[in-house]
């Protein structure tokens, strides 16, 4: 059998185990095979040896007839033109089989090419999908936020507005001293309070044009760095306002967590800075005079807890009612006890800091006893690798 | 809560329930110079409380409560026989479509915002409500 790649078109798998003559030849005339698997009728094989079976057939009773007998030279010379016969035939075929043969390999290679594609568009769908679905969600975080921020800031503006158009119709000299004073009062308050929630919304829209979501390709980063850092930017501010303000940075390296650092130095801060608002602190004026007696302590811990790692943040102030904890992080609340004390806050701190957590994967909540305190609670999971 | 002037005689008396002791103070000190008799609650409870036993002669009612939702309060406010003929006025900040339709079906008699109303802009409502 000749093997060079342009006689042996295929090789073995082009074998039609059904042609009678493979099985029953135990032969495998390769070039006849790979058009007799199509069909018995089209083996190309059969027709060239029943062609050569009916020269044979045909002129040796010729030879026969003339010359009475059948000499060697009519058998040598029937099966010579057999061979001969034999090759051209083969010759030509292969031609024929040569080009079915190009023809399935190209079809072969189109549907190869057309399964790829269709696996890509697939993978492209799919990142599309992916990619929508994000999108989807960060336009409802930012469409939430836009809520949130408006309705925080039409609430001072609004009080500040009524102040003055009160004043503008004359109302205010109609009313008692006492009360003239606590209005103007009121308005600055407000005015106040609209500068921290500016501040508030300008940080909370920094994030938003950013990505809140941690994703593989989120670096890991140590956590208790963070705390630290975000501690120590607030060690002045404690000491103005007569907090202890206490950090026990662990003593063995803690697990790093995936995430941003600018991120959970704001979620961090915004949970110190509402303990501190929270706690009993000597330099604030509107408290009640019980409270100045205690010595206001916020205190910063980070532990592993199993998977995770935890950090808490506890104030020893007025404590949360427990049927508000739960709402506390969603837009526009504040517990209830808190509006009695004096409160600078925008309500977003919360928000934003849940908004990050979530981003991270992780979880935040708290825990509270009133007139004891609360314990803010984020925790995040640690880094696979 | 508390109450300013006596709502037993023709003086007419609002109600508005508002978790901020502030825009309660900025809101009673306009509506007593206005002349109207001034409740006000900082609960939807209180406020549902005090809307059935003084029965006012319009509520005024804020959306965002403290751990509450405004709704919520309006919609027990039309259910409580004692309560539900009594026009109620949604006043708040908040700005969303979706609440307004919310608070017209269930059957608040009108909608303003806050920041574009001012105390004179609320009062001048009250009495083209209150005269129908």
């Amino acid at each position: 059998m000749k093997t060079n790649a342009e006689t042996t078109v295929g090789g073995d798998k082009y074998l039609n185990y059904n042609c009678w003559l493979v099985k029953n030849l135990n032969y495998a005339p390769y070039r006849r095979c790979q058009y007799c698997r199509y069909r018995f009728r089209n083996c190309l094989f059969l027709q060239y040896q029943i062609v050569s079976v009916a020269l044979a057939v045909i002129i040796l009773p010729l030879f026969f007839l003339v010359e009475g007998k059948i000499s060697a030279l009519a058998i040598i010379s029937v099966f010579a033109s057999i061979t001969v016969f034999g090759y051209f035939f083969n010759k030509s075929t292969e031609k024929i089989i040569k080009a079915q043969f190009a023809q399935e390999q190209a079809t072969q290679k189109l549907k190869e090419l057309s399964d790829m594609l269709e696996v890509k568009v697939e993978d492209q769908t799919q990142d599309i999908i992916a990619k929508n679905a994000r999108l989807e969600k960060l336009l409802q975080v930012r469409s939430e936020f836009l809520d949130v921020a408006s309705h925080q800031l039409r609430t001072p503006v609004s009080m500040i507005r009524g102040v003055l158009s009160m004043i503008r119709d004359g109302d205010l000299e109609h009313l008692p001293r006492d009360k003239q004073a606590q209005f103007i009062e009121n308005a600055w308050q407000k005015g106040a309070k609209l500068d921290i929630i500016i501040n508030d919304i300008l940080a909370a829209s920094e994030f938003d044009t950013q990505t809140f979501m941690v994703d593989s390709h989120t670096p890991a980063i140590s956590l208790e760095d963070v705390v630290d850092q975000v501690v120590k930017g607030f060690q002045l501010e404690a000491e103005r306002r007569g907090i202890e303000l206490v950090w026990r940075p662990p003593k063995k390296r803690l697990p790093r967590v995936k995430g941003r650092v600018n991120f959970l130095e704001q979620a961090i801060s915004n949970l110190i800075s509402n303990a501190f608002k929270y706690t009993p602190s000597t330099n604030m004026v509107k408290e009640a005079r019980s409270r100045r007696d205690k010595k206001g302590m916020v205190e910063v811990t980070i532990r592993q807890v199993r998977q995770d790692i935890v950090v808490g943040v506890s104030d020893n102030g007025i404590g949360i009612p427990k049927e508000e904890i739960k709402k506390l992080f969603e837009k526009f609340v504040r517990a209830s006890n808190a509006t009695a004390m004096y409160t600078d806050g925008s309500g977003l701190g919360l928000f934003i800091v849940r908004e990050i957590v979530e981003g991270h994967h992780g979880k935040v909540w708290a825990e509270s006893e009133l007139n004891k305190g609360s314990t803010f609670f984020i925790s995040l999971p640690i880094a696979s690798n | 809560m508390r109450i300013y002037g006596n709502p037993m005689d023709t003086k007419l008396t609002i109600l508005l329930i508002e978790d901020d002791p502030d825009q309660i103070f900025l809101y009673q000190s306009k509506f007593e110079l206005e002349g109207f008799g001034m409740l006000s609650a900082r609960y939807g409870s209180e406020g549902l409380k005090l809307a059935r036993e003084q029965k006012p002669d319009i509520i005024l009612l804020d959306l965002v409560l403290i751990a509450e939702n405004g709704l919520d309060v309006l919609a027990s406010m039309k259910k409580d026989p004692l309560v539900k003929n009594i026009p109620v006025m949604i006043l708040t900040n908040l700005e969303r479509d979706d609440a307004k339709t919310k608070a017209k079906e269930l059957g608040a008699v009108d909608f303003l915002t806050k920041a574009n109303m001012m105390p004179s802009d609320v009062v001048r409502r009250i009495r083209e409500i209150l005269k129908k």
